[in-house]
């Protein structure tokens, strides 16, 4: 790997392909150089694309069962009668080495999630899917606070969240909840020190670096900024990924709609 | 062919009507809603190896099975008692045909059914279910129970709130559809009692194999594979998490086992927020407090606890039969004996000695 080609991302992801039980397998990556970790931007990215790329590849394959993603993992778990799955393991590590590298190829300014692709080409990720939120006031208690942390206005922290399209690396807690990265640098939220008992459906909140959407309600330690009347999880549809809004390796770009109304496709 | 309301509004067929309600009656099926990517639970049956073993003694009796994951009911703890329904249908005539696998095993009139033998279900049955020494157990029905499907099976997500039967355990007055077989007499037609192939008084049950061997005072062995996060462990630790010999707590349930025992001592770093990573079934969670998780079919898809070891082969399915107070100790196993293992003990096998 040339410098150049690292431009300014860091060190390449070092990934490690490994047995967890007898019949999972963990993708997990670091940082080959320990003076530079793997920037979030890449962790998120990487995340994404494998795990879209191993549910391709083991689309027809009876013998994986589902595959998980995460910030700094990705599982393939193999159902009940999965044999030694010697053929599958090799084959994970064959596609977790190459996107690896791939990530490393691209230009620098493409892995930053925070900028489109500015040749109008469709990211390789996934779709893009538009979130329409209120921010502020009822639908967004905690946009105030955010505000203040970061030394902007309320307006300027509306406008740092939906200028971004962030990418989606990991799905869970609740059915549909989607966890997106990274937010930008300007952005100061963190975590409650006493999470809230109950966040209303709907709530989009920041912490850390991350931003997400709590699809119903539930106990909540993040930021909220503000609300969505889009469903994230809809139990009617035949099956688990038609009911899934926002899937792992999908874009999503939050947009200020003052009515909170679902916007045509 | 009919197919009963789940709501039991209107009874096209025969169904089973829940008397009185089991601790947790659980309508499960190994068809996977395939959502664990999606925030959705691993969910289905935990005892896999009991669960296949009722399919198989039902296998001959419905020639659509093959083509059908079937939908059984759990019951872990207690068991229902229930009532064989058909609206408008003669008493005696034979509804179908059922098996009881695992710990539990019914007792109708005439008496106690031998663990795993099928009998036959007729309208005006009562059936109590009863557990043995074990945990859970099911209760499987030729066809499996008829009941509308959510996001592609009818089994239960508990987590998610997902049908079998709006995504609770049973309550008394639920009713659940069995599908009408071929030949064993079709709703709205009489038939009398047929030849009686059970029950055989006096049999007892075949007791369930407590994970990895009888137990005693060492406690129960369950083999482990080591999982991600054991290298961070120091080595007092690790002789502490293999070396105590834990016990099950009544805080335990299909999201986890929750053990108890000397905690193992911890380092500052082991309170340090660990990015959520993906959970398997099996997983041992270290939380900061020292006290191991093993987590279950309901487990959150994501978890962020250090993952200090993972349960190999059947163990998984066989940590399903612990009863609180029971006690386990954590043994090193390797990753070929594991997969021998499960298979099986998934084909029915005896269980050898292992490691």
């Amino acid at each position: 790997m040339s410098a150049g080609a690292r431009g300014r991302l860091g060190a390449m992801p070092v990934t490690r392909t490994r047995w967890e039980g007898d019949r999972a397998l963990r993708v997990s990556w670091g940082a080959s150089d320990p003076e530079a970790p793997v920037p979030l931007a890449i962790a998120v990215r990487y995340a994404a694309r494998l795990s879209g790329a191993l549910l391709e590849s083991f689309r027809d394959e009876p013998q994986v069962l589902d595959v998980v993603a995460s910030l700094e993992a990705v599982t393939v778990l193999l159902t009940a009668d999965a044999g030694r799955g010697g053929a599958i393991a090799g084959r994970v590590r064959r596609i977790a080495r190459t996107l690896a590298e791939t990530v490393q190829e691209e230009p620098s300014w493409a892995a930053d999630a925070g900028f489109e692709n500015g040749r109008g080409e469709v990211d390789r990720v996934g779709r893009l899917i538009r979130i329409p939120v209120r921010y502020g006031g009822v639908d967004g208690p905690d946009l105030a606070d955010v505000a203040e942390r970061s030394g902007r206005s309320e307006a300027a922290v509306v406008l740092l969240h939906t200028q971004r399209v962030y990418i989606c690396f990991a799905v869970g807690f609740r059915p549909g909840m989607p966890f997106l990265g990274p937010l930008d640098e300007g952005l100061v939220a963190r975590r409650l020190d006493r999470p809230r008992l109950e966040v209303p459906a709907g709530s989009v909140a920041v912490a850390g670096r991350q931003t997400g959407i709590y699809p119903v309600p539930s106990p909540g330690g993040w930021q909220l900024l503000g609300r969505t009347e889009v469903s994230l999880f809809d139990m009617s549809r035949p099956d688990a990924s038609a009911a899934c809004l926002v899937h792992p390796g999908d874009r999503v770009r939050f947009e200020a709609d003052p009515e909170g109304a679902v916007l045509p496709a | 062919m009919s197919e009963a309301m789940s709501d039991g509004s209107r009874l096209f067929a025969i169904c089973l009507r829940v008397e009185r309600s089991g601790a947790q009656d659980l309508l499960v099926t190994e068809a996977s809603r395939r959502g664990l990517r999606y925030g959705l639970s691993e969910a289905g049956p935990w005892d896999v190896p009991a669960f296949r073993a009722a399919v198989r003694a039902l296998s001959g009796a419905d020639p659509r099975a093959e083509s059908r994951e079937p939908v059984f009911l759990e019951m872990t703890v207690s068991g229902p008692v229930l009532t064989v329904e058909g609206e408008g249908i003669p008493l005696g005539t034979v509804a179908g045909l059922a098996v009881v696998t695992g710990a539990f095993h019914a007792e109708l009139q005439g008496g106690p059914v031998r663990q795993g033998v099928p009998f036959p279900v007729q309208v005006g049955d009562r059936i109590v279910l009863r557990r043995d020494l074990g945990l859970r157990g099911y209760l499987g029905v030729a066809g499996g129970f008829a009941l509308p499907t959510v996001l592609g099976t009818s089994g239960a997500d508990l987590p998610a709130g997902l049908p079998g039967l709006a995504g609770r355990s049973l309550a008394a007055g639920d009713r659940l559809p069995l599908r009408p077989l071929p030949g064993l007499g079709d709703a709205g037609q009489s038939r009398t009692r047929g030849p009686d192939p059970g029950p055989e008084a006096g049999a007892g049950p075949s007791l369930p194999a407590a994970a990895g061997g009888s137990g005693g005072s060492g406690g129960a062995r369950c083999r482990v594979l080591p999982g991600p996060h054991l290298g961070r462990l120091s080595r007092l630790a690790r002789r502490a998490l293999l070396g105590t010999v834990w016990t099950v707590s009544p805080q335990s349930n299909r999201v986890g086992i929750r053990l108890a025992g000397e905690p193992v001592a911890d380092r500052p770093d082991l309170r340090a927020d660990l990015p959520s990573e993906p959970t398997v079934l099996g997983t041992v969670q270290l939380p900061p407090d020292g006290s191991p998780i093993i987590l279950g079919p309901d487990r959150g898809s994501l978890g962020g606890y250090l993952k200090v070891l993972t349960v190999a082969g059947a163990d998984v399915y066989r940590l399903s039969q612990m009863r609180p107070g029971e006690r386990l100790r954590f043994v090193p196993a390797g990753r070929s004996w594991a997969v021998s293992d499960r298979e099986r003990a998934l084909h029915g096998d005896e269980e050898p000695a292992g490691p």
